[in-house]
């Protein structure tokens, strides 16, 4: 019977999209789990300002907090939800079940991209409504078209990166140490502290990061400020090549993963 | 590729598998193990046909299955699904085959039985609505459509085990594989799960089980095989098999008293309170035998509350080609 | 041993980023004591990101205790055990108050080390003290968690448990600069009264125990309501059974 798509990989892709955005949203499970997002989004920003109290008092410093913060919640989201994502549906048979499709497994994960990005999109949301009137931080973007092209290649790349992590993920013995770690380490050397204000031992670190640049422009889109001195062209230009490249390696392993897979078994 | 053409639905030809782990010594240290999971199998049965493969635990049950389901690879040999290799032309191999590899996982837990079918549907490049459609016929196959709105994670085994044959046939291949697809079930849910693989298989689909339920696979299988240690140890139809103890019956005599020796040849086989069942090797001659057992019963006092001819079964040769479980 | 470990490590890590994020958008001193009473906002933070981090680390673990039991099917064995369950329970604190004792020493080593010097053996040991009492109630919160969780049948109410503990308990910041009524919130929960006495102790050497009373009556506020719904739930699964 089956295929009688004119488009199987499409169709696979749907299929995958649909499952992942389901599961994701299906009862208070993401509501709450959204809630808890916005409440640390405060908890944070609080921990980092309180360190210098009178920028409570400043809005573009308690802007810049906010975002840096912000960012974290995105990259903590793919490393938890896509980075673990093959780690879980081993432990729950599902992927042996996906193995015996003609499902390529970067698809599989990658699918789950979508129901991420809204994940973050609605933590962003509430806290705009929430926290940040709390803070006094003016939620509109300064440039909405720089801070949706900003948003959209930071998850892109994200997600590329958590794609690869999944492969690490699922041979780890203790992933979450490994997560609970790279869910801060990666923020900070991919522009949770905005470029002006880190050493210049993390501007370096900064420079040569692929992720550091669709922060940026979030960042210069959230906030109407360069912190990072570069041409927006050249921005673009170096997250577009930055996110291809990390597609490449990514793809690249998972489908040797599951070669591997297939050899020694899941 | 094999001749497509083929009146086999699956051929195994010296499949070889070895698992190579490690022992943890210490913090960081470890040692390599082998483990030689197939050491060469060969089988086959014929399309419309319904195969049993048992074996007792770790025996490579799993691990022909895997193979067979592309899953995992063989380090040498190789298997024709529909005359489809599974290391040649693995996709070809997936299309043509349905597996169910654990009754109670492999589904999300948030999707509901009929979201799940049509997932997996999907995955095998059918369209939304024909995947629906087809969701719909397969689980009032399965005698679910009352719970198809229910979350996977509500169900109970016997569902989840239903469902996962369900999704097994959701592409409608012509050859469908399940590893243990009854354990842990209740009679009820066994009984309907075989009801429904005899089913498929008389409307010509060729099914495929591994099981270490000896009754099970003597009542559903044309053929079987007997897997042990990796090694295949005999194949054949159940009946043939049977012949092979020599067509060694036994007599089963329960007594309401205990023999304490005065049979000949009776060995006790179950005691309860006053009852005793003793089982004697029967000869050539059913009635001869019968006779001399009563005749001795009657001389020895014993007072006999019932007798029975029993004809061996799979589970006798099973364990005549395994041995018992102290060898294992 | 390797749990023990990989807390510390995280909770320094998290210390280290806490350190650097201060440093680039620049320590006031003055300014933090003017909100805070305390001039060194690296210790004022580290000791409250230890005790942030072992909250979170227990109400995480004593939240799963009912499901995961449940799923494991340890929960059925222990219904019908002759031991009663709140035995068991206060059985289940004795380790994990001592693995949150032994986390905390490891990952505020320089602090105790300091405070030892300063002011004495003792000092640590009050602090020892105060923190292992005010476990109880962390403990106690944790398993009123857990009984949540069983009833909405989903763990997602720890992720919220968690990022509650870390806004709101004043351990990696005074309340006061939260709006107040979020700050009254905030004064509910018993680590607010731990991170102050504690501060107060190996920080400056001198015991603030003026939260003391809070405290013990906040533990006796969640013991009674615990012991309570616990009572109720154990009636209500031996009636409705365990759903795995």
């Amino acid at each position: 019977m089956p295929r009688n798509t004119s488009n199987p990989i499409l169709t696979i892709v749907l299929a995958e999209i649909w499952r992942a955005i389901r599961v994701s949203f299906r009862g208070f499970d993401a509501f709450i789990e959204v809630v808890s997002s916005v409440i640390f989004i405060l908890g944070i920003t609080l921990t980092i300002a309180v360190q210098n109290p009178s920028i409570l008092r400043d809005p573009h410093g308690v802007s810049g907090i906010s975002w840096g913060v912000i960012v974290f919640i995105m990259i903590s989201d793919k490393l938890w939800i896509l980075g673990h994502s093959l780690e879980r549906e081993k432990r729950g048979k599902i992927l042996e079940n996906i193995l015996a499709t003609n499902t390529p497994i970067w698809i599989h994960i990658l699918s789950q991209m979508p129901a991420a990005m809204i994940w973050t999109l609605a933590s962003l949301a509430i806290a705009s409504l929430t926290v940040f009137p709390m803070l006094g931080v003016n939620p509109v973007p300064a440039d909405p078209l720089i801070f949706i092209a900003g948003y959209v290649l930071s998850e892109t790349m994200a997600s590329g990166i958590a794609l690869t992590y999944s492969i690490a993920a699922m041979i780890m013995r203790r992933p979450w140490i490994a997560t609970n770690v790279l869910q801060f380490v990666l923020p900070v050397i991919s522009g949770m502290i905005p470029y002006t204000y880190a050493p210049q031992y993390l501007k370096e670190i900064m420079s040569v990061n692929p992720l550091s640049y669709p922060i940026e422009m979030l960042r210069r889109g959230a906030t109407g400020i360069n912190y990072m001195p570069i041409d927006p062209h050249l921005m673009i230009i170096y997250s577009l090549v930055g996110i291809a490249v990390i597609y490449i390696i990514a793809i690249a392993l998972t489908n040797h993963i599951a070669r591997r897979l297939r050899r020694t078994s899941i | 590729m094999i001749d497509t053409m083929t009146n086999k639905a699956v051929e195994a030809h010296d499949l070889v598998k070895r698992y190579v782990t490690k022992k943890r010594k210490g913090l960081f240290g470890g040692e390599r193990i082998y483990i030689d999971a197939l050491r060469g199998i060969s089988f086959s049965f014929d399309r419309g046909s319904v195969f049993g493969l048992l074996g007792p635990n770790g025996a490579g049950k799993t691990t022909t299955v895997k193979i067979l389901a592309t899953v995992l690879t063989p380090d040498s040999g190789d298997a024709y699904i529909n005359g489809y290799s599974v290391v040649k032309e693995p996709e070809r191999v997936r299309e043509n085959l349905g597996v169910v590899f654990s009754v109670d996982r492999g589904f999300y837990g948030r999707l509901t039985g009929f979201e799940n079918l049509v997932y997996y549907g999907m995955l095998y490049g059918m369209s939304k609505s024909d995947a629906s459609r087809r969701a719909t016929e397969l689980l009032e196959l399965v005698d679910l459509s009352d719970s198809r709105h229910r979350l996977y994670e509500e169900y109970s085994l016997g569902m989840r085990a239903r469902l996962a044959v369900a999704k097994a046939l959701i592409h409608d291949p012509d050859v469908v594989i399940l590893d243990e697809p009854t354990i842990g079930l209740d009679p009820v849910s066994s009984r309907k799960i075989r009801d429904v693989l005899l089913r498929l298989a008389r409307s010509g689909r060729s099914i495929m089980i591994t099981t270490h339920n000896m009754w099970e696979a003597e009542i559903m299988c044309d053929r079987v095989a007997i897997i042990y240690k990796g090694r295949i140890a005999v194949e054949g139809r159940p009946d043939d098999l049977k012949a092979r103890l020599d067509g060694r019956r036994y007599i089963e005599v329960e007594l309401l008293e205990n023999p304490q020796g005065s049979l000949n040849g009776a060995e006790i086989i179950m005691s309860s309170g006053n009852t005793y069942i003793a089982r004697i090797e029967a000869g050539v001659d059913i009635a001869r035998s019968l006779e001399e057992i009563l005749k001795q019963a009657k001389e020895k006092g014993l007072r006999v509350a019932s007798i029975r001819v029993k004809e061996p079964s799979l589970e006798d040769v099973f364990v005549e080609v395994v041995g018992d479980s102290s060898k294992i | 041993m390797v749990s023990i470990l990989a807390v510390v490590g995280l909770t320094y890590l998290f210390i280290a980023l806490i350190a650097l994020a201060g440093l680039a958008i620049g320590r006031d001193p003055s300014g933090f004591r003017a909100i805070t009473g305390y001039s060194d906002p690296l210790s004022y933070q580290s000791i409250g990101a230890s005790i942030v981090v072992i909250s979170m680390i227990i109400i995480s673990s004593m939240g799963q205790y009912i499901n995961s039991a449940s799923i494991s099917g340890r929960l059925e064995s222990l219904l019908a055990a002759p031991v009663r369950i709140s035995t068991v329970v206060i059985a289940t604190s004795i380790p994990m108050i001592i693995f949150g004792l032994i986390t905390f020493t490891l990952s505020s080593l320089p602090i105790v080390y300091k405070a030892i010097s300063n002011y004495g053996l003792h000092v640590v040991l009050i602090a020892t003290a105060i923190l292992g009492l005010g476990m109880i109630p962390i403990f106690v919160l944790g398993l009123l968690i857990s009984l949540a969780i069983a009833k909405i049948g989903s763990p997602i109410a720890l992720n919220l448990a968690q990022a509650v503990i870390f806004t709101f308990s004043g351990s990696l910041y005074p309340v006061t600069i939260l709006p107040e009524i979020l700050g009254f919130f905030s004064k509910s929960l018993p680590i607010i009264y731990i991170a102050d006495s504690l501060r107060s102790l190996l920080i400056t050497g001198n015991p603030d125990l003026g939260g003391l009373p809070t405290l013990l009556l906040i533990t006796i506020a969640y013991g009674s309501i615990g012991g309570f719904l616990y009572r109720r739930f154990s009636r209500t699964l031996r009636s409705g059974g365990v759903l795995a």
